[in-house]
């Protein structure tokens, strides 16, 4: 019990007080490395991401035209198509000053969902995560990490 | 039961350690905060200006206070050369924002007003733009008439940032008194009581030279 409530305590200092990081480390990929898919088919990978804590991010559709979308760029590679993208809809969120103007943002873990075909064979499927991120108070500058699956179609 | 009491033992430790790497993680960012909204330094900060420093540097911005803002030459969004020797004798407050930071977006509101009831006293305020190199500059200036800016706006580039230790996070502020030196700097949306007491002090700051 006593363990549970300093972990708490502890995970409750580092949400409120996060501190400062470089813009690329505000976003990691996670997974998958690699995904097998039926060739020659419309198939399915989700990407999964994860926000430092503390920080948030521009969902695909931000509440206002001047803020940065979280975008996905792929790159297609011989025998590999990726028709879609699919992004989660975004939390809303509120500065502690402005708590009237809503943002549209991701935090913690969130995951896309690619439409993909891939003819018979071993695929690299590479592309990048633009966003932008912030905590509360302040607004790291727009960055984008690389993504990078082994497609396996069978 | 010896080795009960080991076992013990291990989770009391497990216990302080992350008790004291709470606290220690709390006291740090404490400072920082400090930091971010306090110009001059308050004796019991000033003994301890090492942890100070080494918060800032933390945040990737160096401590600049009590030394004379460097100076530069940029472009507004209009094209027309501004320098910051410009306003030699007037207090500056030099705000880097972007259009696509949204706490920079709360506190232009509160710059507006600020400047118009200071600017009569010999009050300025610079924004320097650090949206990406090749946002065009109609776009930026255009975002500056829909949020009803009434200061000149900058365009940024990675020299005069550098000049004041790269600026990263944004909104990022330094407030440079009438004697040219800064006596206050801010990383980060700060309360509008807190700008209009950095603007007060940098007024205040060399008025009798």
């Amino acid at each position: 019990m006593i363990s549970v409530l300093l972990m708490f305590f502890w995970v409750q200092l580092l949400k409120d007080n996060p501190l400062p990081l470089p813009a690329e480390d505000a976003v990691q990929f996670i997974s998958p490395a690699q995904a097998t898919i039926p060739a020659r088919r419309p198939a399915e990978i989700d990407l999964h991401f994860r926000i430092a804590n503390g920080f948030h991010i521009n969902s695909h559709t931000p509440s206002e035209k001047y803020l940065i979308p979280a975008r996905l760029a792929v790159v297609e590679g011989p025998g590999l198509k990726v028709s879609a993208v699919d992004f989660p809809p975004g939390t809303p969120y509120a500065l502690q000053v402005a708590p009237q103007d809503k943002l549209s943002v991701y935090t913690g873990e969130f995951v896309l969902h690619a439409h993909l075909t891939a003819q018979k064979g071993e695929h690299v499927l590479q592309g990048g995560l633009h966003y932008q991120a912030c905590d509360a108070n302040s607004c790291l500058p727009p960055h984008t990490i690389p993504v990078s699956i082994n497609v396996v179609a069978q | 039961m010896k080795r009960n009491q080991w076992v013990i033992v291990l989770v009391l430790a497990a216990f302080a350690l992350m008790v004291w790497s709470g606290y220690a993680n709390y006291k740090r960012r404490k400072q920082f905060a400090q930091h971010q909204v306090q110009g001059t330094m308050a004796p019991e900060a000033a003994n301890n200006q090492s942890v100070q420093q080494d918060v800032a540097a933390d945040e990737g911005l160096p401590d600049l206070r009590g030394k004379r803002a460097p100076e530069f030459t940029l472009r507004t969004v209009e094209g027309k050369k501004v320098s910051l020797s410009d306003y030699k004798g007037k207090a500056v407050l030099i705000n880097f924002w972007a259009t696509w930071c949204a706490p920079c977006k709360i506190e232009m509101p509160w710059l507006v007003a600020l400047r118009n009831q200071y600017s009569p006293q010999g009050f300025e305020i610079l924004g320097v733009n650090a949206d990406d190199a090749g946002t065009p500059r109609t776009k930026l200036a255009k975002f500056g008439q829909e949020q009803g800016l009434n200061y000149p706006l900058l365009v940024g580039d990675d020299t005069m940032s550098r000049k004041y230790g790269g600026v990263e996070f944004l909104p990022t502020s330094f407030f440079v008194g009438r004697d040219g030196k800064i006596v206050a700097e801010t990383a980060g949306l700060v309360s509008k009581s807190e700008v209009e007491a950095s603007i007060k002090k940098a007024l205040a700051a060399g008025s009798n030279e």
